[in-house]
C-alpha cells in the first residue's frame, strides 16, 4: 500500500529536453489534479500580465486520481494555461481515450512551456519522451494527422494509443482554435489550441503498459467500490436516457421552453428546431454509437452523410452545442450540413461552440452593413473583405459557412476577424453589443432570460460563459436533482449554483465525466477515491471545501490580470425575449436578483475574493500574487 | 378549440408524429386531452403516463413551455392555440 503521488513530465520546447516533475500526496490532497493542480502551477508558474503568446506562458495537460482507472466514466483529461481569448485563466475537458493512454504512458500529466523553432510532435512511450519534427504535418488537419502519426508508430488501431494534436486553426493562433484528441473529441472552450501553435507543439502520441491498479493504496476495495458506483449510475433511468439518444436530446424541449438561443440571441425559439434534435438525427444519418475510454453510456453519436453536397465519412458527432450553434443560432434547419461543419471544424480545430457564435456574429454585422446601420468606414471594409472573400455569409447560408471554415482556419480575408473570436470581430467593427460572451467567451445554447439561474451561472463562470462550472439547466429544465420553476425569483437557487460550482470543480479534478454526476454526488466517490489514494479520513466536507478552494484559485489568477467582470452580455441583460414562455424577461431582472447573494455567500468584495476567504480556504501563498 | 400537440423523445417513437394539431371541445383539461389521446390515438398512453392521478417519474409535461406543476397540474385548464409537449426527462446535454 501506498500514497497517491503523481509522477509528470515539465516539456521545454525551447531546447527540446524534458525532465521529471514529483507532485506529492500533500499537494494533491489540497488540489487533487486535473483542474485543481493545473490552477495551482499555474498560480505558482505562469507570470502575472504576461501575454498568453508569451513563451512564459504553460498549458498543462492533466488526468485526475481517477483517471484510466476504470472507476466509471474516467476516459477524460483536463487543460489548463492562460486562455489568448479571453486573457485570463483558461480551462477545458476533453473525453476519447487520451487521458487514460497519457496515464499509461508513464506520466499523470505534462507541463508544456518555452517555444520551439520549428514545428515538433512528442512521441511519449513507457515513462520516456522523443521530440520528432513535426514540419511535415503542419498545416494538415487533425484526421490526417493522426493518420500519419499513427503510420509512424506503426499501431493502426485507433483502439491502442492516443494522439493529441492542433488543426490549422490552433497553427495559425485563431483564439478560438481548440487542442483535438482521437480526431474528435476537443479540449475546446478559451482558445488553448492556439497556445499550443504559438509554441510549435502540432502533437502527442501516447502509448504504454502502467498499470494503474498496481499503484492503488487498496486495490482489492477500488474493485468493489467501483462496482458499486457503476450500479448506482447505470440504474439511473436518466444515463439509459443518454445512452439510446445521445447530448442532442434537449433540442425540442430547451425550444419548449422558449430558451433555445435563435439568430444571434434575438430569440428565444426556433421554428425548425424539430429538423436539428435528436429525433431527427435518429432516423436520418446515426449510424451507430460511441464512447469514451472505459464508459458504457456511450453518449456519442456517429453519424455518416453518404451522398449528397454535404457529403461526410463516418464521424463522431455532431454534439448538442455543436448543433445548435450552427442550427438556430444561424437559421440552419439542415443537420446534413451540420454534419458536414462540425466534421470539418474538427479537422481545423475549432471550438464549435465559439465558431458558431463568431459566425453569428458576423452575419448580424453583415446584416447591418447592408442596412447601412456600421459607421460607414466599417461597413466598407467589412463589405469589401466579404466580398473579397467570395461569400454571402447571411443567415442560413450553409455554404458560405464551410468556405468560412477554411478562411478562418487559414486566417485568409475575413477569416482573419473571424479567428479573433466573436468579441474582437464585434469590437473590429464598432458593434461590441452584436457579440454574446462574457469575458471574452461565447456563449452555450440556453438562454438565461428563460433559464433564470443560468443567469448567475453564466456571469460567474470563472473561465467565462461556460455552461459546465455550474449546469443549473439541470434544475431549471429537468427539476433535477430538485425541481426549480426556471422562471421564479427564487433565492436558494444561488446556492445551488454556489455548489454546483464547487462540486464540478472536483469533478474536473478528479477528472471523471460531468454526464454521471447528477444521479450521484460527492459521497458516491469518496470511498472510491480513498481506496486510490489513500485519505482514509477525507470526507465529503473536505471534498466540497476543496472545490470551493479551487474556484477562489481561479478567481484569485483572474482578477489580476485585467478588467473581470460578472455580468451577461448587453443584448441579454437589456433586450427581453420577444416571445414564448419568457417573453418580456431581461437577464438583468435576474442576475440584480441572484448576484449580491452570492457574492455574500462566497465571502466576495464584489467578484474579489476576501482575505478572510483567502486564509480560510488556505490559499495565504497567493495573497499578493 | 385546436392546440397543438408535440411529442418527444420516447413520445415521438411512441406516437409516431412529432406534431398533431387536434380540434378539443372548449373547456377540457389537461387530463382530459390525455384521455383523448389514450382513446383516439394511442391506447395506452395514459397509463405510460400518469400513475394514478400523477405524471409517473421521468416523465414531463409542458403547456405552452411551463411544466403543468406550475399551473394546477393535470387539472388544468386548456384555451385556444395552446401548445402541450409530452417528454421524458432526460437532462444530458452538456
Ligand atoms: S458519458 Fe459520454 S462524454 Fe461522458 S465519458 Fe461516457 S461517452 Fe464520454
Amino acid at each position: 500500500m501506498r500514497f497517491l503521488e503523481f509522477k509528470l513530465a515539465r516539456i521545454n520546447l525551447s531546447d527540446h529536453n524534458w525532465k521529471e516533475v514529483k507532485i506529492d500526496d500533500k499537494l494533491l490532497r489540497k488540489f487533487i489534479g486535473g483542474r485543481g493542480l493545473g490552477t495551482y502551477l499555474a498560480l505558482k508558474e505562469i507570470p502575472k500580465g504576461i501575454d498568453p503568446f508569451d513563451k512564459e506562458n504553460k498549458i498543462y495537460i492533466l488526468t485526475g486520481p481517477l483517471t484510466g482507472t476504470g472507476a466509471f466514466e474516467t476516459g477524460r483529461y483536463h487543460v489548463v494555461g492562460k486562455s489568448p481569448l479571453t486573457g485570463f485563466l483558461g480551462d477545458a475537458n476533453s473525453g476519447g481515450d487520451f487521458g487514460p493512454w497519457l496515464r499509461f504512458s508513464g506520466f499523470d500529466g505534462l507541463i508544456i512551456e518555452g517555444k520551439s523553432d520549428y514545428p515538433i510532435w512528442l512521441r511519449i512511450e513507457d515513462g520516456d519522451i522523443k521530440f520528432n519534427d513535426a514540419s511535415s504535418l503542419w498545416g494538415k488537419g487533425v484526421h490526417h494527422t493522426e493518420k500519419i502519426i499513427r503510420e509512424k508508430v506503426k499501431i493502426s488501431s485507433e483502439t491502442i494509443g492516443s494522439i493529441l494534436s492542433i488543426g490549422p486553426a490552433g497553427e495559425n493562433k485563431s483564439k478560438i482554435a481548440a487542442i483535438m484528441n482521437d480526431r474528435y473529441r476537443a479540449a475546446g472552450r478559451t482558445g488553448l489550441g492556439a497556445v499550443l501553435g504559438d509554441k510549435k507543439l502540432k502533437a502527442i502520441w501516447v502509448y504504454g503498459k502502467r498499470n494503474l491498479l498496481k499503484e492503488m493504496y487498496d486495490s482489492k476495495k477500488f474493485i468493489s467500490e467501483a462496482k458499486k458506483l457503476t450500479d448506482k449510475i447505470m440504474g439511473n433511468p436518466v444515463s439509459q436516457a443518454l445512452t439510446q439518444l445521445g447530448t442532442l436530446v434537449l433540442m425540442n424541449m430547451t425550444n419548449a421552453l422558449g430558451g433555445l438561443p435563435t439568430k444571434n440571441w434575438t430569440h428565444g425559439i426556433y421554428d425548425k428546431a424539430f429538423d436539428i434534435s435528436g429525433e431527427h438525427l435518429a432516423e436520418s444519418y446515426l449510424k451507430t454509437r460511441k464512447g469514451c475510454w472505459g464508459c458504457t453510456i456511450q453518449c456519442s453519436r456517429v453519424t455518416e452523410v453518404p451522398e449528397g453536397p454535404y457529403k461526410t465519412p463516418i464521424s463522431e458527432g455532431p454534439e448538442y452545442e455543436s448543433t445548435w450553434a450552427h442550427g438556430a443560432n444561424l437559421l440552419i434547419d439542415d443537420i446534413s450540413s451540420i454534419i458536414k461543419m462540425n466534421y470539418l471544424e474538427n479537422d481545423m480545430g475549432f471550438d464549435t461552440i465559439s465558431f458558431g457564435n463568431t459566425v453569428s456574429t458576423l452575419m448580424e454585422l453583415y446584416e447591418l452593413a447592408k442596412q447601412g446601420k456600421l459607421d460607414k468606414d466599417k461597413e466598407k471594409e467589412l463589405i469589401e473583405l466579404i466580398n473579397m472573400s467570395g461569400i454571402e455569409p447571411s443567415w442560413g447560408n450553409k455554404d458560405a459557412i464551410i468556405q468560412l471554415i477554411y478562411l478562418a482556419a487559414y486566417r485568409n480575408k475575413i477569416g482573419d476577424l473571424v479567428a479573433e473570436g466573436a468579441k474582437r470581430l464585434a469590437e473590429h467593427f464598432g458593434r461590441p453589443d452584436v457579440a454574446i460572451h462574457v469575458k471574452g467567451l461565447e456563449l452555450p445554447a440556453y438562454d438565461p432570460r428563460a433559464l433564470n439561474s443560468m443567469s448567475l451561472s453564466y456571469a460567474t463562470a470563472n473561465r467565462g460563459g461556460c455552461h459546465l462550472r455550474s449546469y443549473s439547466v439541470a434544475f431549471d429544465m429537468i427539476g433535477s436533482p430538485e425541481k426549480w420553476d426556471p422562471l421564479a425569483k427564487d433565492i436558494k437557487k444561488v446556492k445551488g449554483v454556489k455548489e454546483q460550482q464547487d462540486w464540478f470543480t472536483i469533478v474536473d479534478s478528479l477528472v471523471i465525466c460531468k454526464f454521471n454526476v447528477f444521479g450521484t454526488g460527492p459521497s458516491d466517490y469518496l470511498e472510491v477515491l480513498k481506496a486510490i489514494t489513500g485519505w482514509e479520513d477525507m470526507t465529503e466536507n473536505e471534498l466540497m471545501t476543496t472545490g470551493e478552494r479551487i474556484y477562489n484559485a481561479e478567481r484569485l489568477f483572474d482578477v489580476k490580470e485585467g478588467e473581470y467582470k460578472d455580468t451577461l452580455p448587453k443584448r441579454l441583460l437589456e433586450e427581453s425575449l420577444p416571445e414564448g414562455p419568457a417573453k418580456g424577461h431581461t437577464g438583468k431582472e435576474w442576475l440584480d436578483f441572484f448576484l449580491p447573494e452570492y457574492y455574500k455567500l462566497r465571502k466576495w468584495d464584489n467578484g474579489i475574493p476576501t482575505e478572510e476567504i483567502i486564509r480560510k480556504l488556505d490559499l495565504e501563498e497567493f495573497l499578493n500574487r | 378549440m385546436k392546440i397543438k400537440v408535440r411529442f418527444i423523445l420516447d413520445y415521438y417513437k411512441y406516437i409516431g408524429k412529432f406534431e398533431l394539431n387536434l380540434d378539443i371541445p372548449d373547456k377540457f383539461t389537461l387530463i382530459d386531452l390525455i384521455d383523448y389521446i389514450d382513446k383516439n390515438i394511442k391506447k395506452g398512453f395514459k397509463e405510460k403516463l400518469l400513475n394514478e392521478n400523477s405524471i409517473k417519474y421521468p416523465n414531463m409535461i409542458l403547456i405552452n413551455g411551463r411544466r403543468a406543476e406550475f399551473f394546477e397540474n393535470l387539472n388544468t385548464k386548456l384555451n385556444e392555440n395552446d401548445q402541450i409537449i409530452f417528454s421524458p426527462l432526460a437532462y444530458f446535454a452538456l
